[in-house]
């Protein structure tokens, strides 16, 4: 509320001296009225441009714009004038500040992108010197960044605290501003082919519902983003407790530990002191700690033995060279089973996984088929109602010749046969995934052990040729035994510090999801309902009004979901009630006149975000009558608080612009006959 | 004396053999797929072989690009037969000569199915491969089967 459009102008310099045109708007309604070539929209697209919207327009940059404010100006005797630089002006007012927007059109020194904000009424009170800064649009985050974008002033400058919403493609965008003005900036060429017409491209989803319940103001919209962060936060937590899993699995796979208690997905009730931790060692697991300790103990031993010399060794050196040579082959042997199980597990699972997305791959069609059938039973087709197109008997819903041994499913129940085929394949899967993991770290446990077992033959053997020497065999036991312990040690830390990070990550999923359920369901809040019901009560008295006549006008509805007309459950346009003449095309802007002022006088009415602004470009398309545009005036002068800008050739005709101004209160500017005249 | 009933079980059936799932397919290989909306019946039933797998798809679409088929022979699904007497009953091709020809309605239909409505795929495949495989290329094929 409170923005208003004050003065404009067009600075156009030739070797022939400056052309131009300057304006003033007043606050109510202006009418800008020129002939058909006069320039009218050479006016409002310039406006338009000057705020850095002409996306609105349908592009980027100067080229949105005629010839006449970029190449050349035409003198009385239609000599073409080149121009040499071309700018445009325009003063705004806020209710705290007033400031001048300059941007170029033309020229070599200025970009076309930089707009200067001059903080002052630099057209009416030129005088003064001003202060100036710079500001850019169009570059990627000039609507984020806060110091040097054009939209990031304008906002703040508008009072307006554009939200983020669900972008398309998942996510969060910014709604932008030119989104938000495109219900306010209304230019002639698409402007009056729907509700909202000329909303850029932003990627935000159902991004014109969510224009109308921000210009509302409406509770529900700071609901759905309360609940599209927390939804993304919960995205992030569970992505970094899945990273955690991931570096805890590594150090149970390289470590052959086995770590029982930490879920797969975020956990809110994640302790540590349940988790569990053993390690494989040979077929059996034992406690992790007490593996630790273990290990320590046989340390000790062998240093105890160290100190003892023993004298006739070779007896007994001979039977552990035998025994260890035994276990050495049982351990080949082992091996190689747990390699050949493994890489049975690993064929099954291949062929599961191909069943698997057979069966996604038929889900997926049969849900087609459950959309097509029902299309069909719209689109009138027997088949799709299982009955015979030919005799209309019932049919059976399938395409096998009549068989009474064979009932097809419906498709419904066929779909939840799949559903639980899926299922129950992916827990074969996800069963066989951790058999192999298991085989994997076995085989890998067992390579260790032959390696080790293998060290120790030799070193037997070595012994055995000169015995009675301290005993190579225990040395090298006691060295490998000491890096166990110390990889081990190790592991362990980084266990307690995964351990640490999962309670907080579990601390802040649980908070996340209390914050989750604390939030109401998608429904209107009290005031969103009164805001509604007015929003269609205003909507129903302007369609009145402005004479439209294709329905009943109190039969149509604002949709509670989108927000936009309904007329039983459609949303609605054009009714072609007569094809040859065009009154169906002038009754849907009638309807469109009467939305966008809905929005305007339910958000000033109840409080919304609506900046007090409408500018309609030759509102009175295809031959709309005189009847109606005046209506239409009236209506825009008397709304409290509205600035209206409408840009209209009345016909050409005095007599019809008389008629639609009749009881009107506005301030009018004219184009003359051509826009762009020499300065004085 | 205890009396048994029986009753049908009810079967799990692939959704290509519903009815409509097989006549939208055609709808809509005869309207994005086929020159003058008009197909013979070999060559339904070497796009609907062909809809069934992806590997048969890409050599479909190389087909399109050799301006000749390249599958020696193809599958012939009763299915298809059936599912063509169907649409001549619901009204939604009739004949034309010895091809299959989408009727008005039939054009209506198949013009009103979006890909969300469609397996979304084969939609993008039936329509970026368009009419290229011609039932001339076909018959090239199916003369070297006598």
């Amino acid at each position: 509320m409170g923005f208003q459009i004050k003065n404009l102008k067009i600075q156009i310099n030739t070797a022939k001296g400056e052309y131009g045109f300057e304006c003033e708007f007043k606050s109510g309604l202006n009418i800008v009225r020129g002939n058909n070539s006069s320039g009218k929209s050479t006016l409002i697209n310039s406006l338009i441009y000057s705020l850095g919207m002409e996306e609105i327009i349908g592009g980027k940059g100067p080229k949105v714009l005629p010839y006449a404010l970029k190449e050349y100006v035409e003198d009385d005797s239609k000599n073409k004038i080149k121009i040499s630089s071309s700018y445009v002006y325009l003063e705004i007012a806020s209710q705290k500040e007033i400031v001048t927007l300059k941007r170029s059109i033309n020229s070599q020194e200025k970009n076309s992108k930089l707009i200067e904000v001059i903080h002052g009424a630099y057209l009416t009170n030129p005088m003064k010197a001003y202060e100036v800064t710079p500001k850019f649009l169009h570059d990627k985050g000039s609507a984020q960044n806060k110091d040097a974008g054009l939209f990031s002033f304008l906002e703040h400058f508008l009072r307006l605290d554009l939200p983020m919403v669900p972008g398309a493609n998942g996510g969060e965008v910014k709604l932008y501003l030119q989104t938000v003005l495109s219900a306010l900036l209304i230019e002639q060429k698409r402007g009056w082919t729907d509700y909202i017409a000329n909303t850029p491209y932003y990627a935000i989803r159902d991004v014109r519902t969510k224009i109308v319940e921000f210009l509302l103001g409406f509770d529900v919209f700071e609901n759905d983003r309360k609940k599209a962060r927390i939804l993304s936060e919960l995205a992030n937590v569970q992505s970094r407790w899945s990273e955690e899993r991931l570096k805890v699995k590594l150090i149970e796979e390289v470590h052959s530990i086995n770590i029982l208690g930490i879920k797969s997905t975020a956990d809110d009730v994640f302790d540590s002191n349940l988790v569990r931790l053993s390690k494989k060692v040979g077929e059996s697991e034992v406690d992790f700690y007490d593996h630790i300790s273990e290990m320590v103990r046989k340390v000790e031993d062998i240093e105890q033995l160290e100190h003892k010399y023993k004298k006739d060794a070779s007896e007994d050196l001979v039977n552990e060279y035998r025994e260890s040579k035994q276990e050495l082959d049982q351990m080949l042997s082992m091996l190689e089973t747990v390699n050949a199980d493994c890489r049975l597990a690993k064929s099954r699972l291949s062929e599961y996984v191909s069943t698997k997305m057979q069966i996604e791959n038929d889900l997926e069609k049969n849900k087609v088929a459950k959309k097509l059938k029902m299309f069909g039973a719209e689109q009138n087709l027997n088949i799709a109602k299982d009955s015979c197109p030919t005799c209309h008997q019932n049919i059976d819903d399938s395409l096998f010749l009549a068989d009474t041994l064979f009932q097809p499913m419906s498709i419904d129940d066929n779909v939840k046969y799949l559903e639980s085929q899926k299922k129950m394949v992916a827990r074969y899967i996800s069963g066989l995934e951790k058999t192999i993991d298991k085989l994997e770290s076995q085989s890998r446990e067992l390579s260790a052990s032959v390696a080790e077992k293998r060290n120790i033959c030799v070193s037997l053997k070595k012994d055995l040729r000169a015995s009675g020497h301290s005993l190579e065999t225990d040395l090298r036991v006691k060295i490998q035994l000491e890096n166990k312990i110390e990889k081990l040690v190790q592991a362990e830390r980084s266990i307690e510090k995964s351990f640490s990070e999962f309670s907080e990550i579990s601390k802040r999923f649980k908070n996340l999801k209390a914050e989750l359920a604390s939030l109401p369901e998608r429904k209107q809040s009290a005031s969103d309902l009164v805001k509604h019901s007015l929003f269609q009560d205003s909507f129903r008295k302007y369609a009145k009004l402005f004479g439209y006549k294709s329905a009943a006008t109190s039969d149509i509805e604002i949709n509670r979901d989108t927000l936009f007309p309904y007329l039983s459950g459609l949303e609605l346009r054009e009714v072609n009630t007569d094809i040859k003449s065009d009154s169906s095309a002038s009754d849907f802007v009638r309807l469109i006149w009467s939305y966008l002022l809905s929005i305007f006088s339910t958000s000033s009415g109840l409080g919304g975000n609506h900046v007090g602004i409408l500018v309609f470009d030759e509102p009175g398309q295809h031959s709309m009558g005189v009847t109606s545009v005046n209506a239409l005036l009236k209506t825009l002068s008397s709304q409290q608080g509205l600035q209206g800008i409408v840009a209209a050739s009345f016909d050409e005709s005095d007599e019809v612009f008389e008629e639609s101004v009749e009881g009107v209160n506005y301030h009018l500017i004219s184009c003359g006959n051509r826009l762009l005249r020499p300065e004085s | 004396m205890s009396r048994l009933t029986f009753h049908r079980k009810p079967m799990p059936l692939l959704a290509e053999h519903r009815p409509i799932y097989k006549i939208t397919q055609i709808t809509q290989i005869l309207y994005l797929s086929s020159r003058g909306k008009k197909s013979s019946l070999i060559r339904l039933h070497l796009f609907s072989w062909a809809l069934k797998d992806s590997k048969r798809k890409r050599v479909l679409m190389e087909s399109a690009k050799h301006k000749k088929v390249l599958f020696g022979v193809w599958g012939v699904d009763p299915a298809v037969n059936l599912a063509l007497q169907f649409s001549l009953a619901e009204g939604l091709i009739k004949r034309s000569g010895v091809s299959y020809e989408l009727t008005d309605r039939g054009t209506d239909f198949a013009s009103k199915i979006s890909p969300e409505f469609f397996m979304q795929d084969d939609f993008a495949f039936l329509e970026s491969l368009g009419p290229k495989i011609t039932e001339g290329m076909v018959q090239e094929i199916v003369g070297e089967w006598e």
